[in-house]
């Protein structure tokens, strides 16, 4: 489900760092750099940027701006594609975005470095309990002779990040299943590369999403597990989030945001084939293909502390952070 | 025979065009290179086609090229003026070399999230990135074309009584210019190349945003993501062109230029000893 590139590669860390720090400096600064970028538009709209990561599971997002679920809030909302949620959050660090797209590893990442960044609403909902509902997959190659996780022991497996959900899902998964997670020769990709890469013999194994997942399972590929639907089911993996110092200047615009953003979810739950129309302009999809797009979702808008809390225990363990903020703190409260 | 010789030298490169072309789309057509990985030439041609006709492939070249001007301008206009200030003084060249040969080794892919910390995703961040990715190298030429003066015109200027701002201006500059403007076309390729991976990676509008739009959006948008990079490298071959073309015409005094041949660049000059 989730899009990162790999080209931030393993500086994830140290851009997580760099954004606390500019915070820090614009907390400081007082009070005045809080509220910045946001300005009252005609009418008492709010004039808000959020920067995104374009991708299907947006549809929700896409819908609450098309079907005017925003403006019917009083936000006015430009939209910024961003490569990767730590591109989004350093935009924040900013000033010049004031909501953003973030992962819930990149997330944690931030509150570990001391950067406030906090949940504010879901993107278009929880993780789906079941795997039928799930798009994110791993996968092993046609002829690679993976029957299983445990058979992943000095195999390359795919990643689309080296410091992300899946990375450390497949180290969870690995250790589970009985094998040291270091065994396994974890290789940063994008998703459109790894369907060749998988044909190709270049690696055993990748974790893919759909719609790129169906040329490799075309190509032969077998599905190993869901990691999502099996590690964290109904987990929240990705939210909508602004930094803390905005959060307590506009209290008014958070809950305005967090009410679109439900009331959008809610109406996409009941009407997928509308709010599955808007990647045809957002995403320039032809419609059919819009209309058939994969949604990994289980539409419940409410954020859950408890898995961010296990994906956060998981990167204590495996050494991507030291400190362990609390998953409540990651969620802002009104 | 002139115009013989241009039909050679341009259908040569028309027919290794052509070649390339059918060779891509031979290689999708006979299915070693399978569409949901990389699109076949005609499919990309076909989504180049749908673009050319939408206003959003222009407002996107329109954007990446605001980016790429600006940034282009600044950062030569800095590298020409602070590179002859430090070609001109031997101290203050041999204090300062190493810092800019420092510098000019950094990737601006590191140095891109700081520069999103500080501006975001906007028109500056982009036009910081082309500025910094451009200034090093340019400058380090421009001290080069400055302290590689002929010792000749350097004489004369001197028995003449030639000094000050006029040396500079029918001396030293007319001296360094052939070096300044190979600098300036190498600068005009990365300057494109940074402008892109700004709006790739950052988010700038442009052609690098539709590029990731695209790529996201899946397997079926493979054909519409290389279009968008296709018209990157029309874009880059036009621009390359344009300033060579400039070029041959401001430096056509210049030794280099006469030859009818191209002439050996003066790129990687060996830096003046002393």
């Amino acid at each position: 489900m989730i899009i990162r590139r790999p080209r931030w590669g393993r500086r994830v860390a140290g851009a997580c760092a760099a954004i606390a720090i500019a915070i820090f400096a614009a907390a400081c600064g007082g009070p005045a750099e809080s509220g910045s970028g946001t300005s009252k538009g005609p009418g008492g709209v709010t004039n808000l940027t959020l920067g995104y990561v374009p991708y299907t599971d947006d549809a929700a997002l896409f819908y609450a701006q098309d079907g005017g679920i925003f403006r019917s809030h009083g936000l006015n909302v430009k939209f910024v594609p961003q490569a990767s949620p730590v591109a989004v959050e350093a935009s924040m660090a900013s000033g010049t975005e004031q909501f953003g797209f973030v992962t819930t590893p990149v997330l944690v990442n931030l509150n570990s470095k001391g950067a406030p960044a906090k949940c504010v609403s879901s993107v278009d909902g929880n993780q789906p309990a079941t795997a039928a509902g799930d798009h994110t997959v791993l996968v092993a190659a046609k002829g690679s002779g993976i029957k299983s996780i445990a058979d992943l022991k000095g195999k390359n497996v795919a990643e689309v990040q080296l410091t992300s959900l899946n990375s450390l899902a497949v180290q969870v998964l690995a250790k589970r299943a009985g094998i040291d997670p270091a065994s396994i020769h974890q290789i940063a990709m994008p998703f459109p590369q790894m369907p060749a890469a998988l044909s190709q013999g270049r690696v055993q194994a990748a974790v893919i999403v759909a719609p790129f997942a169906d040329a490799a399972l075309a190509d032969g590929a077998t599905v190993l597990t869901h990691p999502n639907a099996d590690l964290f089911p109904n987990g929240t993996v990705t939210c909508l989030d602004a930094m803390g110092p905005y959060l307590k200047a506009n209290p008014k615009v958070a809950s305005d945001f967090r009410a679109a953003m439900n009331a959008a979810i809610a109406y996409c739950h009941g009407h997928q084939s509308a709010c599955k129309a808007t990647l045809a302009s957002h995403l320039s999809l032809p419609p059919a293909k819009a209309a058939k797009a994969a949604l990994s979702t289980n539409w419940n808008p409410a954020l859950n502390p408890a898995s961010i809390t296990l994906i956060e225990g998981y990167m204590k363990q495996y050494g991507e952070i030291t400190s362990e903020p609390a998953a409540a703190s990651m969620i802002w409260k009104p | 025979m002139r115009l013989r010789a241009a039909l050679v030298r341009y259908g040569s490169r028309l027919l290794v065009l052509v070649a390339a072309l059918g060779l891509w789309q031979g290689l999708s057509a006979a299915g070693i290179i399978s569409g949901d990985e990389f699109p076949s030439m005609t499919a990309t041609a076909r989504a180049l086609g749908d673009q050319a006709g939408s206003a959003a492939l222009w407002t996107a070249v329109g954007q990446t090229l605001a980016g790429w001007g600006a940034g282009l301008l600044i950062g030569g206009a800095a590298a020409v003026a602070l590179g002859t200030l430090i070609g001109l003084n031997r101290f203050a060249y041999r204090s300062s070399i190493g810092v800019i040969e420092f510098f000019k080794t950094i990737p601006v892919v590191a140095i891109l999230p700081i520069a999103l910390v500080l501006w975001g995703v906007t028109l500056n961040m982009k036009i910081a990135l082309v500025t910094f990715a451009v200034f090093w190298p340019l400058v380090i030429q421009v001290c080069y074309g400055v302290r590689s003066l002929d010792p000749v015109a350097r004489d004369t200027a001197a028995a003449l009584g030639v000094t000050g701002p006029r040396k500079f201006a029918v001396v030293t500059l007319p001296s360094a210019a052939p070096f300044i403007a190979t600098g300036l076309r190498v600068s005009v390729a990365v300057a494109l190349i940074v402008d892109i991976v700004a709006e790739l990676i950052g988010g700038g509008s442009g052609l690098g945003t539709r590029i990731l739009v695209a790529e996201n959006a899946g397997p079926s948008q493979y054909p519409a993501m290389y279009a968008y990079i296709v018209v990157a490298g029309i874009l880059g071959v036009l621009l390359a062109g344009v300033f060579a073309v400039a070029e041959r015409r401001l430096l056509h005094w210049h030794s280099a230029q006469r030859a009818d041949t191209v002439a050996p660049e003066p790129a990687a000059v060996v830096p003046v000893a002393s």
